[in-house]
């Protein structure tokens, strides 16, 4: 595992999310893709949206029903290689985050294709037909 | 020589947009655009002013940071934006809570003036935006009680799907421009413009569209004409409507008529996704992104695919009309 459990993550700014239903989608500005994580992936990110050590993760996620930690270190290590995570000096601010388990393996899943970088309007995101 | 400023005004949808340009040649061509968001809304409208001038210089292309589109660049500026063409076009937006004040720079040698339509397009979705308002790049249709949001790229379908369900008794919010909000915890869509980009070709399936030949085309990009709804359809248009369906629109060659299936969630959220600009801005994408989310959540979805000549038969409809429960 590449990470400390006392070194600060924090959400990407260039990543923004949304919840849909009990899970979530989290769009990454820079490369437009887009990727769903599961309920319990999006209770992780969201204590790592202002900043967090992966020991209060983990805290936070046993008491969540967690009882595997390396499915936690490699749910991190995805949101890493995605670039949707990244290192800080310090957290932010605390985030107070509900959960409302069943706890499940958190998972994220990138979309194949991505948005398309040039479109053809500022209204329409089609592909331009001369490209 | 003596320089007659013109000011005309034109409401498109939640926007009252003044114009003021002293070419006669820009002004035609931007009012004509402008004039074709022809439904009204009600008060109050957030004010637009759109400032053009012909210029013997051009403007160099900036780096897109919000949005890049085919012919147009546009990036974030201390309050407000700056858009390049690669005609030497610019507007530069100066926002404010109750005003966008727009400057949109000419080349006197600009011959096309088709790109321009790019940045009008940028004056009203940004103004759209600041009242909340998503634009979504679909069409609408509503029956009965049910309202499908009909989603499918530029050339697509979705105009001749649209004009196939006015006959069967449906009535359209449009065929590609919509907005989105989200009112008292629904989303509701509603309509800005009540025309059609129809094809010449429609006529061998809908004879009552006529010769659509005879009539200008507006873009170099497509052979569509652009038809008014209530010339052809009479009393088959709406204005506002809560979606209840999704429709994924998907021709192909290989099928003699019509299928549906439906969709799942995600792909509910995918579809509607990819019919929507979301510029690279973390506070508009969020919007964007939490609006298409919360519409997604609450229709159900369908994929209808429709072979190429299957309009020519009004049943083809059947499936796509069965699967909407």
């Amino acid at each position: 595992m590449s990470v400390q459990l006392n070194q600060f993550l924090g959400m990407s700014a260039d990543v923004v999310a949304t919840v849909l239903g009990r899970a979530a989608v989290l769009l990454d500005l820079r490369s437009k893709y887009f990727y769903r994580v599961n309920a319990s992936g999006w209770a992780i990110l969201q204590q790592l949206e202002d900043g967090a050590t992966l020991q209060a993760v983990h805290d936070q996620c046993r008491r969540w029903g967690s009882q595997d930690d390396a499915s936690i270190d490699a749910f991190i290590d995805q949101l890493r290689k995605h670039d949707i995570l990244e290192s800080r000096d310090m957290v932010g601010r605390t985030t107070t985050v509900s959960f409302d388990g069943p706890w499940e393996t958190p998972e994220i899943e990138r979309q194949p294709q991505p948005l398309q970088r040039v479109i053809i309007s500022a209204f329409d995101p089609s592909i331009p037909l001369a490209e | 020589m003596i320089i007659q400023q013109s000011v005309r005004e034109f409401f498109c949808g939640p926007l009252r947009v003044q114009l003021a340009c002293e070419s006669q040649r820009l002004r035609e061509r931007l009012s004509v655009t402008l004039g074709m968001y022809d439904v009204r809304w009600g008060a109050p409208h957030r004010a637009i002013e759109l400032q053009v001038h012909e210029t013997d210089e051009r403007a160099p292309m900036v780096n897109s940071s919000y949005l890049r589109c085919s012919r147009m660049t546009v990036r974030r500026i201390p309050g407000g934006l700056l858009a390049t063409s690669s005609s030497g076009a610019s507007a530069t937006l100066v926002q404010s809570t109750d005003l966008d004040r727009w400057q949109l720079q000419v080349p006197s040698t600009l011959v096309d003036l088709e790109e321009l339509e790019d940045f009008l397009v940028l004056v009203l979705t940004t103004g759209w935006r600041g009242l909340d308002w998503i634009p979504l790049h679909a069409g609408a249709l509503t029956k009965a009680g049910r309202c499908i949001v009909v989603c499918a790229p530029s050339g697509g379908g979705k105009s001749t799907l649209t004009a196939a369900l006015m006959r069967a008794g449906w009535l359209t919010l449009g065929d590609d421009k919509l907005l989105l909000r989200m009112v008292d915890g629904l989303p509701r869509i509603a309509a800005v413009l009540h025309s059609l980009n129809l094809h010449p070709r429609t006529r061998d399936w809908f004879p009552e569209v006529g010769d659509l030949w005879s009539l200008p085309a507006y873009s170099a990009w497509t052979e569509k004409r652009k038809v008014s709804i209530r010339a052809i359809w009479p009393e088959s248009t709406a204005r506002e409507s809560v979606p209840t369906h999704v429709v994924l629109l998907q021709r192909r060659s290989d099928l003699g008529s019509a299928s549906a299936r439906p969709l799942d969630p995600d792909e509910i959220f995918h579809t509607l996704l990819r019919q929507t600009v979301v510029p690279t801005d973390r506070i508009e994408a969020a919007r964007s992104l939490r609006a298409v989310a919360q519409l997604a959540d609450r229709v159900q979805g369908v994929q209808f695919s429709i072979g190429e000549n299957a309009f020519r038969d009004a049943a083809c409809l059947t499936a796509l009309e069965r699967s909407l429960t």
